[in-house]
């Protein structure tokens, strides 16, 4: 199965003398051209030239709506102080009756740039880099209740159970990434927002390509800490002894247990240095909401950097999805 | 009258115009082998191989110059077996009775011993609560428990157990409220046609959305759980690629038409008022400690509605300061937006609070919330379905928007394995059973056929049909077409008799094969799609868990009852919405032992999945799961090395090694292993473990890496 020299025993043997090697392994086979069928989330060629290198999603829960911001409608000012005209249907809200009057925004909208697109006084700087952001301006939510519209952002529909962006993200395009989870969620300080874990399912697909929640503080990731009293050199005493003993109990050509071997030296790197690829992500403690941007932006490069595959390939990675929830609808896609 | 006659009319004068389209969109594909009603064949005969699976199994591997491979050995065979049928592993002494019993009919005797266990219908209820995406909330972001909906649980553990027929537990579930009133078994059964998620919320709603999702729910589960077959994607055109119409997809959903949810009582009137006066009694202990609350809160909360009426409009003000009889409908609307822009929310108020009378506050609450442990049980319910009292229409809905209401249908069957002509009752009652007599009668060709390969694939780990939810034509094919038909009869023959195939699959030569991989043969069929080894099985995230309780010692096997809450991690906690106070939201059990039950009876909340779970592969209880999936990954690696709960539970497998030996390190490296794997250690091992326990290692790093071995995790 494997080329010679190459064979899970021996590179568990490299590996009790530290850890980095079982990754190498995998990254060997690939210049070898061996299949790594024991890895689902191996990057996978785009099916069309990508020109994008990473990809931020910012979804931003209580922004202020398009037509404050980057989408104006002239016709509100036309009907204002007065109830919607009665052609237009009964419009379902779910806490007004939706009879009430008609406020247009009270923002002045100007066109900035080449494209000349508008933005209103609420954004004095943004005005100067319009021709740097693509605005998409045909979101729309077929539910007027909080964790449905959710739902639809992140995964198309109203309901629960759909495969997310991100998911569908690592399905089709894998990560290039060695020894970070492949799809990563950042919730706001404050809490998960309503639509809760649902938001960055997997649904159907794999399990695998489910969103892994980095939180702040010391530990961003459930369990990557060490556990109270335990110290790193016994732990990875622990782990050499079990990876041995799941060497003798597992057959050569058996890739799934071999996954499963190689799962455990991520997880100790992973916990050896959080520190390396997990971001400065309180926008509140933070300068402005574009320097945390940058910031962001920085530690994944430094992320990718630091084992060398993040740039290497020039593909679509947007195998990081990165969830900062602040707004529910404005649907706005900044490029990075 | 004239018009109600009309009315019933009109639908069925559509039907048949309808019917032609429909008849030209199904074709000549009525002719997939899944709609042929499936006939017996003679099983072949082969020298050494009585039983027909293994007859009809071996033809198909020498026409393909493939054979079984060898038995696995005894050791093996109890442990995966015991696996297989109860979810926990065998005791030592259950693996020493078995290999000590040289008796011809020693297995099938295991056998017999380990289906009379209740953990059979444990593990068995599993299976048939991830077809049927039970839970015990109902999903979205409120997520609210539903208080009896466990009892639905309960029954189909107990169905497994008490060997219910297949026949009469689709009745049950499906319409178990028509075919047997007054049988509370039936009765809460019918929880069936709820299990899914349900959005339920505050507000202004959109009644007729909720309503068609609601159908839309028991329509799909009807599809994928009893018939295989994906109905749902025809709810917004015709099936791309099977014979389902449109209207099919309505049709069915028009048999739940006049379906409705309900809470039904399973005591007497006395019981339940014996209930709520508890209940009030309760309540009333509660009373003085929330009083404190609010007097606390009380002048903070009004300091924060003057400052917060200074902001506010004052023609709003003036309408607010107006007596409520005296002012107009126009006052009255602007008083009442006066009133929400000043009332401030529980969560300003308390962060309005200097930090010693928080503390007091959360100290009193504390209180409240361990007299609220004492909570007496609701009077017992079903969390079931009855029928409306008017009847209600069914309409094709254009790309299944609720909105864009096209042709009424009549309440039916599939038109491709059913004519559309044949009658059906259209009443306020008996769709239901209908339905179900057509399921399970001898005639439908798919009922019995999609069941058995359910059997298969929980003993063999793949279905002969790979897509146990899909027979239609996306769907696999089955890789020995005689084998599931023979099956499918054999157990009509049987009466539906679910055990007896169960049985006959386990006491195969085929299951009892082992594992090891060949190359010549894995050249012929890497799949293993033949069945030339048994598949290696990785445990799923429940039966891991109760696997470590059961070696650690601590399993507490009560069965039944309402969800256990256990505990979680601060993380986890988080994910729990609320918008009132966060600080009860996850009450553990007082008898602690509780946190210990096997997995099965834990919360199933939709929205807050335990990381243990859903880690390995839990479904999300979303939509039907036929076959869990296995995935590899880091995040598993953490769980199972550094959770609190492994931590515990190394230590408890140590404090029971030392106990149970003395102390005494040869001893305790056998008993270990017994215990995991059910064996005793080779001579490299024994070597290796007492390497390992020099130094400072501790006997329960020891015991954590025993239980992440992939010989722990993996049925063998």
């Amino acid at each position: 199965m494997y080329p010679k020299g190459l064979q899970r025993r021996n590179v568990l043997r490299m590996a009790a003398q530290g850890f980095g090697a079982v990754a190498l392994e995998s990254m060997l086979q690939r210049e070898l051209g061996a299949k790594p069928r024991s890895n689902p989330l191996a990057a996978k060629a785009p099916h069309f030239p990508a020109k994008a290198k990473s990809v931020i999603f910012l979804f931003m829960v209580g922004a202020p709506g398009q037509m404050d911001t980057f989408d104006p409608k002239p016709g509100l000012a036309r009907y204002a102080g007065k109830p919607l005209p009665e052609s237009f249907g009964k419009i379902s809200s779910q806490f007004t009756s939706g009879d009430t009057p008609i406020l247009p925004s009270p923002w002045e909208f100007k066109r900035y740039g080449q494209s000349g697109l508008p933005v209103s006084s609420l954004y004095p700087h943004l005005s100067k880099c319009v021709d740097d952001i693509c605005f998409v301006r045909n979101f729309y939510t077929e539910s007027v209740v909080h964790a449905p519209a959710m739902y639809q952002v992140q995964s198309g529909r109203i309901l629960m159970g759909y495969p997310s962006m991100g998911s569908w993200v690592t399905y089709g395009l894998g990560s290039e990434s060695e020894n970070l989870p492949a799809y990563v969620v950042m919730p706001q300080p404050e809490g998960t927002p309503e639509g809760g874990t649902p938001m960055w399912s997997s649904g159907f697909l794999p399990a695998i390509h489910q969103g892994t929640t980095l939180r702040g503080g010391p530990n961003p990731v459930l369990n990557l800490k060490l556990p109270e009293g335990m110290t790193p050199q016994r732990q990875r005493r622990t782990l050499d002894f079990l990876q041995k003993m799941n060497d003798l109990d597992t057959e050569e050509t058996d890739t799934e247990m071999a996954a499963r071997i190689s799962s455990y030296e991520l997880a100790f790197r992973m916990q050896s240095r959080p520190r390396r690829w997990i971001s400065q992500r309180n926008p509140m403690r933070r300068a402005s909401f574009m320097g945390w941007i940058k910031s962001l932006r920085k530690s994944l490069e430094r992320a990718a950097c630091s084992h060398g595959v993040w740039w290497n390939a020039g593909c679509v990675s947007c195998s990081y999805s990165l969830v900062e929830a602040r707004s529910a609808s404005s649907g706005t896609l900044t490029k990075t | 009258m004239r018009r109600n006659l009309l009315l019933l009319a009109a639908p069925l004068l559509i039907a048949a115009t309808l019917t032609e389209r429909d008849a030209a969109f199904i074709g000549k594909r009525r002719s997939y082998w899944t709609f042929q009603k499936p006939v017996r064949p003679e099983p072949p005969k082969l020298a050494g191989f009585s039983n027909p699976v293994d007859a009809f199994l071996v033809e198909a591997l020498y026409s393909k110059g493939l054979s079984y491979s060898a038995p696995i050995s005894k050791e093996k065979l109890i442990r995966r077996v015991t696996l297989d049928v109860t979810g926990l592993p065998p005791t030592p002494a259950e693996v020493e009775a078995f290999v000590k019993d040289k008796s011809p009919n020693a297995y099938e005797k295991l056998v017999d011993r380990l289906m009379a266990s209740k953990h059979y219908g444990e593990r068995w209820g599993l299976r048939w609560l991830d077809l049927v995406r039970y839970a015990d909330t109902n999903g979205f972001e409120l997520d609210a428990e539903r208080t009896h909906a466990w009892r639905y649980r309960d029954y189909v553990i107990n169905a497994f157990n008490s060997g219910k027929t297949y026949d009469r537990f689709i009745q049950e579930q499906l319409a178990g409220d028509e075919m047997w009133p007054g049988d509370n078994d039936a009765l809460i059964a019918t929880g069936f046609l709820r299990a899914g998620q349900e959005h339920i919320v505050g507000g202004n709603q959109d009644e007729e959305m909720n309503r068609q999702e609601v159908l839309t729910e028991m329509t799909t589960v009807t599809g994928s759980a009893l018939l295989g077959m994906t109905i749902q994607c025809a709810r917004c055109h015709n099936h791309k690629f099977d014979p389902i119409p449109q209207s099919d997809h309505y049709r069915l959903q028009a048999v739940f038409a006049n379906t409705v949810g309900d809470e039904l009582a399973l005591v007497p009137k006395q019981a339940q008022q014996t209930s709520l006066d508890a209940a009030k009694a309760h309540d009333k202990k509660l009373q003085p400690f929330k009083a404190q609350v609010k007097e606390i809160d009380e002048p903070y909360r009004l300091k924060l509605v003057e400052e917060r009426k200074k902001g506010i409009d004052p023609a709003l003000l003036a309408a607010f300061d107006i007596p409520n009889e005296k002012r107009t409908p126009e006052q009255e609307r602007l008083a009442k937006e006066a009133k929400d822009q000043m009332t401030p929310a529980w969560d300003d108020v308390v962060a309005a609070l200097p930090a010693d009378v928080k503390a007091k506050r959360y100290a009193i609450r504390k209180q409240m919330h361990e007299v609220d442990l004492d909570e007496p049980e609701p009077f017992a319910a079903a969390y079931a379905v009855a029928n409306a009292k008017k009847p209600a229409d069914t309409h094709i809905l254009k790309v299944g928007d609720h909105k864009s209401k096209l042709d009424l249908v009549p309440a039916g069957l599939p038109q491709v394995i059913v004519d559309p002509a044949a009658e059906f009752p259209q009443g306020l009652s008996g769709r239901r059973t209908a339905l179900a007599q057509w399921l399970t009668s001898k005639d439908n060709p798919v009922t019995a056929r999609v069941m058995v390969n359910r059997i298969w694939q929980l003993r063999f780990g793949t279905g002969i049909v790979a897509t146990a939810n899909d027979f239609g034509t996306l769907g696999a094919r089955p890789t020995n077409q005689k084998l599931i038909d023979w099956l499918a009869v054999e157990f009509m023959d049987r009466g539906w008799d679910i055990r007896s195939i169960d049985r006959l699959l386990l006491l195969s030569v085929a299951y009892r094969q082992s594992s090891t991989y060949d190359e010549a043969k894995a050249k012929i069929d890497g799949d293993n799609k033949f069945y030339w080894r048994a598949n290696k099985r990785r445990l799923e995230g429940e039966a891991i868990r109760d696997s470590i309780l059961a070696v650690s010692g601590a399993l507490n096997s009560k069965m039944g009852g309402r969800g256990v809450k256990i505990p979680i991690e601060p993380e986890i906690y988080e994910l729990i919405f609320t918008e009132g106070e966060t600080d009860n939201l996850w009450p553990l059990p007082v008898d602690r032992t509780e946190i210990n039950r096997r997995s099965i009876y834990l919360l199933n909340k939709r929205s807050v999945r335990l990381p243990m779970m859903a880690n390995f592969d839990q479904p999300d209880t979303i939509t039907s799961c036929a076959m869990r999936s296995t995935s590899t990954h880091a995040l598993q690696a953490l769980t199972l090395m550094n959770s609190s709960f492994m931590q515990e539970q190394s230590k408890l497998f140590a404090q029971r090694l030392e106990r149970e030996c003395n102390g005494k390190q040869a001893c305790m490296i056998d008993a270990s292993y017994r215990l995991t794997l059910g064996r005793l250690p080779s001579a490299v091992e024994r070597k290796m473990v007492i390497e390992f326990s020099k130094g400072e290692q501790k006997l329960s790093d020891y015991c954590l890496a025993m239980l992440n071995r992939n010989e722990f995790v993996y049925v063998p």
